[in-house]
């Protein structure tokens, strides 16, 4: 069921009750938490917070509060699986919200009949769920038995019309149940092209914002969390760049509406929507070593390779941007050429020569009185790293509500820490890919690529869940392409990463993915080897694109693969 | 025992302000007085500590008082600047009352940076003309001055430095007799008698 007025059937359904929010661990989850979690405090409602890492996860966290609370709030989580029977039935007071971005919605949530699954994150208009009438029908009453008895016991009272009558009954129950047969057929074929695509749609932050400005709660602060998740979406390869800046022109819109730029005094949160480069955290280090690590800038110019730091250099040339400037720390560039920098970078020359034309896109920057201003993509990469920290020593919960600190804007303190932790990230990430393309590692495997990551001395902590697997993935496809041979672009790939001492995870991407954001059929295809391989792959994320899957028995994974793909 | 600026700031709390509330409530009914009843849009006069309680929660807007405005404070500026004596703040806390708003909700307040800079200087401006008064006192060594219209936070400004001064200057006077005492030991008794002991 969907919810279509908010204030009616979310919020005034959450006042006055406590309320639990089961969330997944991502940048998303955590912009909209922040926001849902302002808003409760102003309400006035009571809240428990729970993060957890799978479905398995989900399952035990809700067991064990379920006692404690009548609402519960999915936030990433719950759309895609029948959420009713994954938690066991429960109770009619029990009312579950979801506010989902991981589409395909599972049927049963969206047609849920007791009324207690409610979907707040409402399917765009360009996701089409089959019809209620198309996936449920009563069976229509048929069993031969129960004529034939008919039969016997009306033998006696045959007569011509009786005998006609019946038997024009039991032709149509025949026909009825041919019919119905049919109905069956084309329900499942409806199901699995239904669910065969899996993708992403508006990050949840936007509905908590709306949510928020239904209930004129809304501030700058909830607007800079919805601003960090879309630039995570961006960042993550979930949303096309065109969605992107449209959710950014909607969001620029609830800026304007709050405030009036110039006639805010300076101690207040500004922000505001510029062009600006994508080069990630070039205001903490030198644009030199941003170019560097930037997975965008590193495949198309092909800076593994000494061939492509020349051309590198000779684009900075081309630029006007001296050497010894550029491999400064950004602070210390000289004023001019910071300022003309993202001029520099969108001038024709450097889009057609050196084809780099998504280096320029649209980006928020946040102001507060006179300290230095913040970009959403610095913070979006510091949240990111500080809610995967390779910490062993700190909980899961624990990094999720260290990364809700992240989002503060008046202390910088853990933003800091944050960029620190993405520096050591990107320099990870960079290493991977350097190595992968100098070992030639790319594999071709029917119709597949195949990449296998082994566990030497780069450390892998930082992509061991679908939060950050994508810019691993992603990169990877991108430079693998952009080394190896040109008809790769139109093969889909398998990585395996190491995950730990058991486990391998292994990613599946379609062709393409890394330039443009296409709906993913791996979830599907690994639900189906799930099932002829049940003990060896775990399939617990709600993304279920990377999956885990036994050590020793990589290969059978991709043989059965192989197998299905034909 | 002295009052702090921080416990001043407590005091300042009890002032009036208005509020446009966001919600509808009936009457508070609360210890130190009657608050109430909220309606939405209607504007409503009520203590600092409510309103900035409340604004907190995002749950009103506050109306700024009337000298917070700019033309208001220019014409304050304009007397203390001119004239000699400190004249009849509008609000017995101005500078409490001032910091306190500015610093949860200066988007509530329009022209907010103006309005900063010139409290900042009618506050200069008072506490200059209060140094003034203080070292002419000194210098004429009078032993009482009256002074109108001072607000207690600029009486909480000087009140450390002040008597602790006046004290250091009555130790040296004091030190300055002893030693003439000793100087003039060699005097006759009459001289010594008369001596302040």
């Amino acid at each position: 069921m969907l919810v279509d007025h908010y204030r009616r059937d979310f919020m005034e359904r959450i006042v006055g009750h406590r309320v639990i929010i089961i969330t997944n661990q991502d940048v998303d989850a955590v912009c909209t938490v922040k926001i849902l979690t302002s808003l409760f405090k102003t309400e006035g409602v009571q809240y428990i917070m729970l993060s957890c890492c799978g479905v398995s996860d989900m399952k035990a966290k809700y067991d064990e509060y379920s006692s404690q609370s009548d609402r519960y709030i999915m936030v990433n989580c719950g759309a895609t699986i029948d959420l009713m029977d994954t938690l066991g039935d429960p109770p009619k007071e029990k009312l579950f919200f979801i506010l989902d971005y991981h589409r395909p919605i599972n049927v049963l949530n969206y047609y849920n009949a007791t009324g207690q699954v409610l979907i707040v994150s409402a399917p765009e208009p360009d996701e089409r769920i089959p019809e209620f009438d198309q996936i449920f029908r009563e069976e229509p009453p048929d069993s031969s038995d129960e004529e034939d008895e008919d039969m016997d016991d009306d033998d006696e009272e045959l007569d011509e019309n009786g005998m006609n009558e019946r038997m024009r009954v039991k032709a149509e129950r025949r026909i009825q149940r041919q019919m119905y047969m049919t109905w069956v057929k084309k329900r499942e074929r409806l199901l699995f092209d239904y669910r065969e695509h899996s993708y992403y749609s508006r990050p949840s932050a936007l509905y908590g914002l709306e949510i928020a400005w239904v209930m004129s709660r809304d501030d700058m602060e909830s607007i800079w969390c919805t601003i960090i998740s879309l630039t995570d979406s961006l960042v993550l390869g979930r949303l096309p760049r065109a969605k992107y800046s449209e959710y950014a022109s909607t969001v620029n819109d609830h800026i304007l509406r709050i405030s009036n730029a110039e006639k805010l005094p300076r101690d207040c949160l500004k922000i505001r929507f510029e062009r600006d480069l994508y080069l990630f955290l070039y205001r903490h280090w030198s644009i030199y070593e941003s170019i560097k690590s930037t997975p965008y800038m590193v495949s198309m110019l092909r800076t593994w390779s000494l061939d492509g730091l020349r051309k590198l250099n000779q684009m900075l040339a081309y630029l006007g941007l001296p050497l010894s400037e550029v491999k400064q720390k950004y602070a210390n560039m000289s004023l001019d050429l910071r300022r003309q920098l993202v001029e520099m970078f969108s001038s024709g020359t450097v889009v057609e020569n050196y084809k780099l034309p998504d280096v320029i896109f649209g980006s928020f920057v946040g102001e507060i009185g006179y300290r230095p201003k913040f970009n959403a993509l610095d913070v979006q990469l510091a949240t990111l790293a500080v809610l995967e920290e390779p910490d062993p020593n700190k909980s899961n919960e624990e990094k999720f509500l260290n990364a809700v600190q992240c989002l503060n804007v008046r202390d910088v303190q853990y933003c800091k820490y944050g960029i620190e932790k993405a520096k050591v990230m990107l320099k990870q990430l960079n290493s991977q890919i350097q190595m992968m393309v100098e070992m030639k590692q790319v594999q071709e495997i029917g119709p597949f690529l195949f990449v296998q990551l082994t566990d030497s001395m780069i450390d892998y902590n930082y992509f061991k869940r679908p939060t950050t697997i994508p810019l691993l993935a992603n990169f990877l496809q991108h430079a693998g392409i952009r080394s190896g041979k040109r008809k790769w672009r139109q093969s889909p790939w398998l990585i395996m990463i190491p995950y730990n001492q058991e486990y391998f995870v292994a990613v599946g991407l379609q062709p393409g993915a890394f330039e443009q954001v296409d709906k993913n059929i791996f979830p599907e295809v690994f639900r189906c080897i799930k099932a002829k391989m049940p003990d060896d792959v775990v399939a617990d994320n709600f993304d279920n694109w990377a999956i885990l899957v036994k050590t020793h028995k990589r290969q059978a994974f991709a043989d059965l693969l192989l197998a299905l793909s034909e | 025992m002295s009052l702090t600026a921080d416990e001043l700031d407590f005091i300042a709390q009890e002032e009036e302000v208005e509020i446009m509330p966001k919600f509808d409530i009936p009457t508070m009914w609360l210890i130190t007085g009657d608050v109430g009843p909220f309606e939405v849009g209607i504007p409503i006069k009520v203590p600092l500590w409510i309103a900035l309680q409340l604004r907190g929660d995002n749950k009103c807007n506050i109306i700024t008082p009337y000298w917070l405005t700019k033309s208001s404070m220019e014409k304050v500026k304009e007397f203390e600047t001119k004239s000699p004596l400190f004249s009849k703040m509008p609000s017995r806390h101005y500078m409490s009352v001032a910091k306190l708003i500015f610093e949860l909700c200066p988007e509530d307040v329009p022209e907010a940076d103006d309005i900063k800079l010139l409290v900042k200087d009618v506050w200069n401006a008072r506490m200059s003309k209060l140094q003034a008064a203080i070292a002419l006192f000194i210098e004429k060594g009078a032993s009482w001055a009256k002074v109108d219209n001072l607000t207690q936070m600029e009486m909480c400004a000087i009140r450390p430095f002040f008597p602790h001064s006046l004290e250091h200057l009555h130790r040296f006077r004091k030190t300055i007799q002893a030693a003439r005492l000793h100087s003039a030991g060699n005097a006759s008794l009459e001289v010594r008698r008369q001596l302040p002991k």
